[in-house]
């Protein structure tokens, strides 16, 4: 059963067309890596599925819901929950706060909110950070803090833009494994990532965009072979 | 990393936080300050203690009030990024109403500014909601700006319509004056400055432990990612402007007693207001007590030296001062 279902999603900006005619569906409990290059059109379109952007055409189709020109926090609050690539951390708060404030949109009382933001703090391995200025994480520590806050929306679809991006090797094993976990925990998963290795160690099927559309989309392993595919968005180095 | 920053390098923010823990070094630098010129004062202001004393402590009761509707104009910018021109009008407006509650309802003037705040509050809630919530968009500042330059004409004129130009006045039942440490203090005075500390209390209260206050400071740090954890951005502007009306209704409903009142009674306000939020640090709720203090108390001492209009100069020169010593206001972030 699909859970996410794009129909002809286009998004132009003035005369540039970034997403032309996207059309895919995601099942229920997928993990779907996404790669191509810088300009691909990957961000924008999870911007246009998350609601940072309304479509020029098509549909956003989400648990049998039309959602397509959803507010973000709406779109958020319905269980599809995207993340930044650049975080949006709110500095001068606590990570507890930090959390708290997604904790509250699905639970009205201020003490389990609290206990609920503290469970998924927990969870992602900030639990020593809890009342620390957010501000002060270092560049990992503000990725699970960005999942902390994903995860506390109890989303049935994470989008997730480049989480590793920024990390340094040693600092991606843990991320990856803890992605690992919330995809075992029943969350369906997009995962626009530039790491190859983490995008073939996750991805149950990989999608690949080139200029704002669908290139091929299927078993890592056949996409990554397939010899278009090799040939202009991988390069040499793969 | 530092302690005391609450900056990341690569994440640097333009907006102030609207509350912010460590600033006990401006604080305490502050106090120093204030403590030495008014020794100075004293001892070599070659004035009697006993009008020092008067114009202290009118100083601090005038501090008050004008940190109440500071603080609404600071809580509007921290949270739109937006400078209010309509605060002062605002505050006319809740003046008038609790004229209006007084005279016409024959209501205590003390209730009716009880009355004024959910008033007030639908106005501002209404006037966001409304009306500025589509002209707020990713590129114009301006916009929304000149919109409440607009509200502020709109009110200003309306109740010129409505009362005429002719100077309307609230009696306040508590009238009169106590003697407080040798001085006589102005009764009405002393309750809208103690209704102020109040006021601001509980919206510092409110921003720190509340679920609303949780969202509104979410919004303020970073809309984008307010948005992303479910919040209804518009809906929390829409609730920062009740609240700010709810600063100036307050406010206005406590200075009616002692207010010459005529349409365009607050105007001086929207530019005082605005001088002490820019003072303290724009955006920041303590600057815009503790700068509302300052100006007060630099208004009613400095006219032992420069009676009427000049002490407001003084206000001016020292706002100069610390724009030149310290751009980002007493309690702003560095940018």
């Amino acid at each position: 059963m699909s859970i996410l279902k794009l129909e002809g999603l286009s998004k132009s900006f003035g005369g540039l067309k970034a997403l032309r005619d996207v059309s895919i569906e995601v099942s229920e409990l997928e993990f779907l890596g996404i790669i191509g290059p810088n300009g691909a059109g990957k961000t924008t379109l999870f911007s246009n599925i998350a609601g940072q952007l309304t479509p020029t055409s098509g549909r956003v189709v989400f648990d049998d819901t039309d959602i397509t020109g959803w507010s973000a926090d709406r779109v958020a609050k319905a269980g599809l929950v995207r993340t930044f690539q650049l975080m949006r951390p709110f500095e001068s708060m606590t990570v507890l706060d930090n959390v708290a404030i997604a904790s509250h949109q699905k639970i009205r009382s201020s003490r389990q909110a609290r206990n609920h933001a503290a469970d998924v703090i927990e969870r992602v391995g900030l639990g020593e950070y809890m009342e620390k200025m957010s501000g002060t994480l270092p560049t990992a520590g503000l990725k699970r803090l960005e999942l902390a806050r994903a995860l506390a929306l109890e989303p049935k679809v994470l989008l997730l833009d480049e989480v590793l991006a920024g990390l340094v090797p040693t600092e991606r094993a843990p991320i990856i494994e803890l992605l690992r976990e919330i995809h075992q925990g029943g969350v369906t998963t997009l995962f626009v990532e530039h790491i190859m290795a983490a995008v073939m160690a996750l991805s149950e099927r990989l999608l690949v965009m080139h200029e704002g559309t669908p290139l091929m989309i299927g078993d890592p392993q056949e996409v990554v072979n397939d010899p278009t595919v090799i040939e202009a968005y991988l390069g040499e180095d793969y | 990393m530092s302690k005391t920053t609450n900056f990341s390098p690569e994440q640097t923010s333009a907006h102030p936080p609207l509350l912010k823990r460590r600033q006990t070094r401006i604080i305490l630098a502050t106090i120093a300050v204030a403590v030495l010129l008014v020794a100075g004062v004293y001892l070599l202001g070659g004035q009697p203690t006993r009008l020092v004393n008067q114009a202290l402590i009118s100083g601090v009761l005038l501090g008050g009030v004008y940190a109440l509707v500071s603080l609404g104009l600071t809580l509007i910018f921290g949270v739109l990024h937006i400078v209010n021109f309509a605060q002062g009008a605002m505050l006319t407006l809740s003046m008038y109403t609790v004229f209006m509650l007084s005279t016409q309802a024959g209501l205590n003037p003390y209730l009716a500014a009880v009355l004024t705040i959910p008033i007030m509050f639908a106005f501002g809630w209404a006037f966001q909601a409304g009306i500025m919530n589509r002209v707020m968009g990713d590129t114009s500042h301006e916009r929304p700006l000149l919109v409440t330059l607009g509200l502020s004409l709109l009110i200003i004129n309306g109740l010129l319509m409505a009362f005429g130009g002719r100077p309307a006045a609230v009696e306040s039942p508590l009238a009169g004056s106590i003697s407080l440490f040798g001085t006589l203090v102005d009764r009405p005075r002393l309750i809208a400055c103690l209704g102020a500390l109040v006021v601001g209390a509980l919206l510092t209260l409110v921003l720190r432990k509340t679920p609303l206050g949780l969202a509104i400071r979410a919004v303020a740090a970073n809309d984008t990612g307010a948005a992303l954890v479910g919040v209804n951005v518009k809906r929390i502007y829409a609730m920062t402007f009740g609240l700010g009306a709810v600063c100036v209704a307050v406010a206005g409903g406590l200075m009616a007693p002692f207010t010459s009142l005529i349409p365009t009674a607050g105007e001086q306000f929207t530019t005082l207001a605005f001088v002490i939020v820019v003072l303290g640090g724009l955006g920041s709720i303590p600057g815009a007590l503790v700068g509302g203090l300052i100006v007060g108390l630099v208004q009613t001492v400095g006219s032992l030296y420069l009676p009427g209009g000049g002490s407001l100069l003084l206000v001016f020169v020292l706002f100069l001062l610390v724009l030149f010593l310290r751009p980002q206001g007493l309690f702003g972030a560095k940018q």
